[in-house]
């Protein structure tokens, strides 16, 4: 199937790992990108061509082993690790260390992350944004950035992209988006703006920034599948990703509360097949025949293949291939024929696309998994078919950075934070009202020591990154690990 | 107060008896009472006070001063509130809003709250955060009395006197108990005598320990503790059923592990400190652990020396550095020439651990970007000349001058890195309690450190130095690119420099000089 119909109804088409390639398309949404194809990061050409580097080795074996040995150090600096292997189109990916370094890519995730920042506002809130993230990146250049920073900023120019992406028209309008644009706008702003950020070295902050949009693709995907018909959908997460937690009934309803995502985004897939085979003038009498003549499987008068291609604008072009997963999961013989209705049609091509290829089901469920298992919200990391959510060290640390940085506070209440996790994320990790709803629907008993258990397991989580002040044992205090020596008490 | 009154007074004070909750403060019907130095101090101040705070944790005898304090907060027309906890959330947002009121001096009323830290602190960071930096600078009509950052052995007389009166009976008197097997080899008696005429200072040295390492010992729990080791819970009536009273002395009473509060005592016991055997071969086990146990309390040994016989690595040499800072004015010291051993070593245990495997004193600091992933190293060069000190945990050095004069008490201090920034003295501090001052003697030492992932404390040393890179303005123009065991056969570690030309002959063009680098 074509993606553009289903990416139009999700908004994602396929997942987007690593996070830095996510990174990269939404810089390229607002500066220009070039290609890296010709693109020369080397000893001799910084040495030579652009007269940066000054070696002064005499003994020749000594500095051809300089010359690896910075060719490699730069290499990695640049990305070379954790971006090898991807490729966006033609073009290699680098670190964006510098705009210059903007990869251009095939946005794959059709610029959600960019009409998500931009909500209802004008286009002088893409200015500012813009701006934002160009002083956030690279307004500051201490650590080693500060040297390698001569290396990859040849041009120094900056390209701003005005073009308007386009795409998202109907999901612009839908009421969770807008509600979540508006704070995935703030949290950005906090983000870009506030010292607790600004101050960190390059890579940190270029693994906030991130974190947060892989973070905000996370939540457009539950909310878009749940959406807030009784509120906010409730995450059950686990408060570390220690295995000791990995069983009783707090384990299997964290599975189970991430497998209703699973579950949700199967009807609103099935909803949007329904619509468009109700849709077609042919089924008005909302019966539609399937039949098994002339050695091809046929719908009404066409075959399976041309009305698959036009009510769902699929792309399928193997007629034996097809018409003998079809004879299977349709149960025909040569020579039957069988009256479904619309509802029926859809169960059934949803089980044949399943058996066809990688369904599109599967590879569009993968962006909550994938993206979940990129900022260390989703576990466990293996093959597993049990996920649940779980709020990884890292995670932790990022969200207290912004938490803080949001209240404009070097220290907060630890229950405040949980809180906050609670209203403005739906991230729940102790017993309440909302997760006691929750386990009743899953019909699992959770004991009030496994919440506890959990509860503490967060604050040995928040004790490890090293952002949590114990005051008696009825306070603790959250902080930032670079703050925490300075704390002092009453 | 015979020796059977006494046990009956004492064992309420256990907690695994059935009567210990009347010795909750709010029903105790004892007469027990000692003036403390926070309510000397309130007495002399009252007059020039609007607010007072008494935090703590339950047991830290709150409760028991407000009623000492009754008549004179009454003469003073304080508002008193006995327990923030008791109250709802919107009176403690209202109560809250008085104090920051009466802070900017729009209120013209006179508070005192009695609060436990926790929930106090909780309620000003969510209705008026800015109010706690406020309440901690301090101001002459307001006083914050926290009583978890007192220490009750810090002060060997007052000790002593909570405890000789706590204590008191009568010695000669005969307790009427004719038909008692132990009847003239009364172990309650025994302990009574032998704690007070020869094991006070080891069980101040205890206390002190206890709070050293980072805990804290409430009012109530002194009293448990004492009570413990005097009846290990027991009435006479369970005594008269033991077979044995060995086992029941007070020096044992680190063998109690029914009362959870007991915990923090129990974790230093004697017995498990390696120490040598005074007297040669022990004959059992047993007999092993009793001695040092013994030792602990009763050998005549100086303070200092007491404290290594617990079971806890440097706590003399945490404890020696502390009492420096604490109580030897200016309560701050250069680490270029403080000659206390023990922070040279603290000095030579943080070169280690911002530099691994590098043994001289030059600063070499690893700030290396995430991306690396540990295969590359990338550090940077603090020079020898920077101002560090040693500084008192309660110090404000920008009015040092109108600041402490009295020997403090603090359980930790700071390592601070300090600088001008155009008039205004600016610092940056490192916190360093007992588990990092033990950590960096361990590395001093070296001790194998476990370098699968980096502990908190090496978190914190590389935190502090990474703020203070952060803070000079050329420290980040050299880089020395280091790789790991794996790489460095197939690379070569080399320095990046930043040079700066000529602007007049260069147009101010800057250039990076690569150069090899020794092997560290």
């Amino acid at each position: 199937m074509k993606s553009e119909a289903l990416t139009a109804l999700v908004g994602v088409s396929a997942p987007e790992t690593p996070k830095y390639l996510l990174l990269n398309n939404f810089l390229a949404d607002y500066f220009g990108a070039r290609s890296h194809e010709k693109d020369n990061y080397t000893f001799s050409f910084y040495e030579k061509d652009k007269k940066i580097l000054v070696c002064q080795e005499s003994n020749p074996e000594i500095k051809a082993d300089l010359e690896r040995s910075f060719d490699e150090f730069l290499q990695c600096f640049m990305g070379r690790d954790q971006l090898s292997g991807i490729r966006s189109g033609k073009d290699k990916i680098w670190m964006p260390l510098s705009l210059d370094m903007l990869g251009s890519a095939n946005v794959n995730l059709r610029h959600l992350l960019y009409y998500l920042a931009l909500g209802d506002g004008e286009s002088s809130e893409r200015g500012q944004i813009r701006e934002e993230l160009y002083h956030y990146l690279y307004g500051d250049s201490t650590g080693i950035y500060g040297i390698v920073s001569r290396f990859c900023g040849i041009k120094k120019e900056r390209q701003n992209k005005e073009k308007d992406p386009g795409g998202f028209e109907n999901l612009r309008e839908e009421p969770f988006f807008k509600k979540l644009g508006k704070q995935f706008n703030q949290d950005l702003h906090f983000l870009l703006t506030h010292s607790f950020f600004r101050e960190q070295d390059f890579y940190k902050r270029l693994d906030d920034l991130a974190i947060l949009l892989t973070m905000y693709v996370v939540f457009f995907f539950i909310r878009r599948v749940m959406p807030e018909a009784h509120g906010m959908p409730v995450l059950l997460c686990k408060g570390s990703t220690d295995s000791g937690l990995n069983e009783g009934g707090l384990h299997r309803a964290c599975t189970s509360n991430y497998q209703s995502f699973r579950d949700c985004f199967s009807d609103l897939l099935s909803d949007f097949y329904t619509k468009r085979v109700m849709d077609q003038e042919k089924v008005l009498e909302k019966v539609i025949a399937v039949s098994n003549r002339e050695g091809s499987i046929h719908v009404g008068e066409l075959l399976l293949k041309e009305y698959l291609n036009k009510v769902f604008d699929a792309n399928y072009r193997n007629d034996e291939r097809l018409n003998s997963k079809a004879e299977d999961v349709f149960h025909l013989k040569a020579g039957e024929t069988n009256q479904l209705s619309p509802e029926e049609f859809v169960d059934y091509y949803m089980q044949l696309t399943g058996k066809i290829s990688g369904t599109n089901q599967k590879r569009i469920f993968s962006v909550l998994q994938s993206s979940g298992k990129e900022i260390g919200l989703v576990y466990p990391a293996t093959r597993s078919k049990f996920k649940y959510f779980a709020l990884s060290g890292g995670l932790t640390v990022f969200l207290v950075r912004l938490y803080l940085a949001k209240k404009d506070l070097s220290y907060a209440f630890v229950d405040d934070f949980i809180k906050y996790l609670e209203a403005d994320y739906g991230i729940y990790i102790r017993k309440c009202s909302k997760t006691e709803r929750l386990v009743s629907k899953y019909k699992i008993r959770v004991t009030q020591q496994e919440f506890s258990r959990n509860e503490q397991a967060f604050l040995e989580t928040l004790d490890q990154v090293n952002c949590l002040i114990r005051l008696s044992d009825s306070g603790y205090i959250v902080t930032l690990p670079e703050k925490k020596g300075e704390f002092r008490l009453l | 107060m015979n020796i059977k009154e006494k046990v009956f007074q004492l064992i309420k004070y256990c907690g695994g008896y059935e009567g210990h909750s009347f010795m909750m403060d709010e029903r105790n019907e004892d007469n027990f009472n000692i003036m403390l130095p926070q309510e000397k101090e309130i007495r002399e101040r009252i007059s020039g006070l609007k607010f007072i705070l008494l935090t703590g944790e339950a047991g830290d005898g709150k409760t028991r001063l407000l009623r000492n304090l009754e008549d004179v907060l009454k003469k003073h027309v304080f508002q008193v509130c006995m327990d923030f906890s008791a109250i709802n959330d919107n009176e403690k947002k209202d109560m809250i809003e008085k104090i920051q009121k009466l802070e900017e001096g729009k209120n013209g009323e006179k508070y005192i709250v009695a609060a436990n830290i926790g929930i106090f602190t909780k309620m000003v960071l969510r209705y008026c955060p800015g109010l706690l930096e406020k309440l901690k600078a301090g101001k002459d009509d307001m006083l914050i009395v926290n009583f978890e950052r007192r220490n009750l052995a810090a002060d060997r007389e007052l000790f002593q006197d909570i405890a000789a009166s706590f204590l008191a009976f009568d010695r000669s008197s005969d307790c009427g108990e004719t038909d008692c097997p132990w009847r003239g080899n009364c172990v309650y008696k025994k302990n009574l005598i032998d704690l007070m005429d020869k094991g006070m200072e080891g069980l101040r040295v205890l206390c002190d320990a206890v709070y050293l390492t980072g805990g804290h010992i409430t009012f109530r729990e002194l009293l448990s503790l004492i009570s413990y080791m005097i009846t290990f819970g027991q009435s006479c009536e369970m005594r008269k059923k033991e077979q044995a009273q060995d086992r029941f002395r007070y020096y044992q009473i680190f063998d109690i592990a029914d009362d959870p509060r007991m915990q923090k005592f129990c974790s230093l016991d004697p017995a498990k400190a390696r120490s040598r055997n005074v007297n040669g071969q022990y004959a059992s086990r047993e007999e092993c652990i009793i001695e040092k146990r013994k030792n602990f309390f009763e050998k005549e040994i100086d303070a200092e020396e007491r404290y290594t016989l617990l079971y806890a690595d440097y706590l003399t040499e945490f404890h020696s550095a502390l009492k420096m800072i604490n109580s030897k004015p200016p309560y701050f010291f250069s680490t270029m020439d403080t000659n206390n051993k023990n922070l040279l070593k603290l000095k030579l245990g943080l070169s280690k651990i911002t530099r691994a495997g590098n043994t001289n004193l030059k600063m070499t600091v690893a700030d290396t970007p995430s991306i690396f992933d540990g295969s590359i190293q990338t550090e940077f060069d603090i020079s020898n000349n920077i101002e560090t000190i040693w500084k008192r945990y309660d110090l404000d050095l920008r009015n040092r001058n109108n600041g402490i004069s009295a020997a403090g008490q603090e359980n930790r201090f700071f390592l601070c890195y300090v600088y001008l920034e155009g008039e205004e003295l600016q610092e940056k501090s490192m916190l360093i309690d007992y588990p990092l001052f033990r950590f960096l003697l361990m590395a001093a030492d070296d001790y194998y450190m476990n370098r699968n992932g980096i502990s908190i404390e090496e978190y914190a040393v590389n935190t502090f130095y990474r703020k203070v890179l952060h803070s000079m303005p050329d420290a980040y123009r050299k880089a020395h690119i280091r790789f790991d065991e794996a790489k460095r056969k197939k690379f070569m570690n080399f320095s990046l420099e930043l040079k700066q030309q000529n602007s007049i002959l260069f147009e101010s063009s800057t250039k990076v000089v690569i150069e090899k680098e020794a092997e560290a």
